[in-house]
């Protein structure tokens, strides 16, 4: 609790939107890393919190993390009770402070995993990965798995350290990476793929391509009941069947098809490529 | 002029100011539509100016931090909540359109503004703005429409005004004038009345006076007779001869009798207009007179189907006397000649009657048509004189004239005409 209050005053959590269905219930909190804007994000994710509300008898708010480490340590320390994680921010949290029950993932056109491209300019020289060295190339938060993480991990295997390079950019909204290099700040960029095939046509062309990781998903707090787990699962694991459930998804992301189960080890293949990452000092 | 050609002056003239003062105030309306225009379409473009201003400040701001999608979202949602911008674009250094929003539109009118994102020397992104003149249109044809209101109120008011002007200036004399000249037609006609009736009365008395006459004149001439026959023995030639002279007299004016008597009922006979064919009654007077004296070589031209319309027997009149004077005046020329025929001057009809006779003088012309005036002697052309005054008469009473045109021995033609003739 004392940390929970803290957090709240030094302003690492953002509540920026509420579904109240009963005022006497206690609200449940549903978490969301920052990739993008907060005020998208609460329009993205209160059609979900409103159903999990109607589901729960009790209301469900949106709150946007600070930052993706904040997030990490907020669902890791249980002071969010639904949290939607990335890949990589769930295997650091995983790893940080343990095992949580994990709820649904999302599964885009029916695939429940998804690639990242590393992009340039259409009028860019830049045909390879080894053609960046001694560029700057925008990347995304630290703990970001395909603005970051995975991008990272290509260019290792194409034989670039951060030496290598000029300069990271550090952006927390995947669209601002496509910008800044169309606007020519940077020479390349990376962000996941259905960012890229929607931008593509504003002049991007992709030189590399991620390997398959399994998709974001939600995973409940430790403090949340049984039955409350059990019944948020349920819900999400039947959005798909239900009247307003295409509606609800395509609001979080355009393309998602349905919340798939999940379990831990369908991340195994990103532990592996973030254990590389450590041995070469990319993630500490 | 013309009362009516006044009026219609005036009228042309207060036509030509209404219209000389609708195009002043066209032009001042137009003058102050357009400047009013100027001054909307300068506020526009200050509105615009300041807007790219405030707008380029919060760019400079998020371009700063590379938050491109923040400017790109920002320009995006302005640009959609107002509707006059027509086209939006933000441009960054390298060419890229970060923000590009166009709407379509039906106005050719807009104002436009450019303005680049600059902070401490480095341009950051250029914003272009073109908004629609959608609004300032709307007020310029409101405006529009409230000074031709106005200018139709102003242009109406100042001509009723001016129209009340004239008719107690210009108008108030003329209708003065129509008024008098009305009394005086009316007065006119009651006189010619009068006249008429006078004429009337004095006709009658003449035919009253002429029958009158007769009786005793019949005992004059009847006793002069008798005494002739019953006492002639007793007088001597000289006495025989005066009575005889008192006999010729009484004939004499039996005869000047019977014509004021004709005289008179032809001014009194009502008239019975109907076709009436000049040329065959000339004809006929031809075919009768050459039958009665055969010896007298006379050549009669007639020109064919002349019709008129009137009385038939006072024109049957008019013919027999113009053509019996023909025959008459032309009676010491071998061959006589005597035309009847038609002339047309100043789209009228001229009738006329021509011989080779002896004619008359033109001083005395005055005096042809009236009653007992005679050119000739008695004894050189016999007749009473009544006959031109009786020509004359009638003619009046159909509308027509008569005139005549001759020298001494030269002959004569009489020319008349008719109203309304056929």
């Amino acid at each position: 609790m004392t940390l929970r209050i803290w957090m709240l005053s030094s302003g690492l959590i953002l509540v920026l939107g509420a579904t109240s269905v009963r005022a006497a219930e206690p609200e449940l909190s549903l978490g969301v890393h920052p990739f993008k804007p907060p005020t998208l994000l609460i329009k993205a994710f209160t059609p979900l919190a409103k159903y999990l509300s109607e589901r729960l008898g009790r209301p469900v708010v949106v709150k946007v993390s600070k930052d993706y480490q904040a997030h990490i340590d907020l669902i890791g320390t249980d002071h969010l009770d639904i949290a939607y994680l990335g890949p990589a921010p769930y295997v650091l949290m995983r790893e940080k402070y343990g095992e949580k029950r994990l709820l649904a993932r999302q599964a885009i056109a029916g695939s429940p995993t998804f690639h990242g491209k590393i992009f340039v300019r259409d009028d860019s020289p830049i045909r390879t990965l080894s053609d960046l060295r001694g560029k700057r190339i925008a990347l995304g938060d630290p703990n970001s798995t395909m603005t970051n993480l995975l991008p990272r991990y290509l260019l290792l295997q194409a034989g670039l350290e951060s030496k290598d390079l000029s300069g990271f950019g550090s952006f927390g909204d995947h669209l601002n990476i496509v910008l800044a290099v169309l606007a020519g700040e940077y020479a390349a960029g990376a962000v996941k793929e259905d960012v890229f095939i929607a931008h593509q046509q504003r002049g991007l062309r992709a030189i590399a391509t991620t390997p398959a990781i399994s998709d974001h998903l939600f995973v409940a707090s430790n403090a949340l009941d049984a039955k409350s787990v059990a019944t948020v699962r349920n819900a999400m694991l039947t959005l798909a069947t239900q009247p307003e459930g295409p509606a609800i998804m395509r609001a979080i992301t355009d393309g998602i098809t349905e919340l798939g189960p999940v379990t831990d080890q369908d991340y195994d293949n990103l532990r592996m490529i973030m254990q590389q990452l450590k041995a070469h000092g990319v993630i500490p | 002029m013309s009362v009516v050609g006044v009026h219609a002056t005036n009228s042309r003239a207060l036509a030509v100011f209404v219209a000389v003062l609708i195009l002043f105030a066209g032009l001042g309306g137009g003058l102050l539509v357009f400047q009013q225009r100027q001054v909307f379409a300068d506020q526009a473009q200050r509105d615009l100016e300041n807007d790219i201003f405030v707008l380029g400040e919060l760019a400079a701001d998020a371009l700063l931090r590379s938050d491109y999608a923040s400017v790109e979202r920002m320009l995006g949602h302005w640009a959609e909540n107002h509707p006059a911008v027509r086209l939006l674009k933000a441009t960054t250094p390298n060419g890229f359109e970060l923000a590009h929003f166009e709407r379509p539109t039906d106005t050719s009118a807009a104002v436009s503004s450019r303005k680049e994102v600059v902070f401490e020397g480095r341009t950051l992104a250029t914003l272009e703005i073109v908004e629609d003149e959608a609004k300032l249109g709307g007020e310029i044809v409101f405006l529009s429409y409230q000074f031709f209101a106005a200018s139709i109120l102003f242009v109406s008011l100042l001509g009723w005004l001016l129209w009340l002007t004239l008719q107690r200036t210009a108008l108030r004399p003329l209708e003065d004038e129509i008024k008098r000249r009305e009394r005086t037609e009316v007065e006119l006609r009651r006189r010619t009345q009068e006249l008429e009736a006078v004429n009337s009365e004095l006709d009658a008395f003449c035919y009253s006076i002429s029958h009158d006459l007769r009786a005793p004149l019949r005992a004059i001439d009847g006793f002069s007779q008798v005494v002739l026959e019953d006492y002639s023995d007793k007088l001597d030639a000289q006495g025989r001869q005066y009575l005889q002279r008192v006999c010729a007299a009484t004939q004499r004016l039996g005869y000047l009798i019977d014509d004021l008597l004709r005289l008179s009922r032809y001014a009194l006979q009502e008239l019975v207009p109907q076709d009436v064919d000049l040329s065959s009654l000339a004809q006929q007077f031809a075919e009768q007179r050459s039958a009665a004296m055969p010896s007298r070589q006379v050549t009669f031209t007639i020109v064919p189907n002349l019709h008129v319309r009137g009385d038939p027997q006072l024109i049957r009149a008019v013919m027999h006397n113009l053509l019996d004077n023909a025959w008459k005046f032309s009676g010491g020329k071998s061959p006589a000649i005597i035309e009847f025929g038609m002339m047309e001057r100043d789209r009228q009809r001229l009738f006329f009657v021509r011989d080779n006779g002896a004619g008359f003088d033109m001083k005395y012309a005055a005096k042809l048509f009236g009653a007992f005036q005679r050119m000739h002697k008695q004894t050189e052309f016999p007749g009473s004189g009544i006959g031109l005054a009786l020509v004359k008469r009638i003619l009046n009473r159909h509308g027509g004239d008569i005139w005549a045109e001759s020298a001494p021995g030269q002959g004569a033609v009489f020319y008349f005409t008719l109203k309304g003739d056929a």
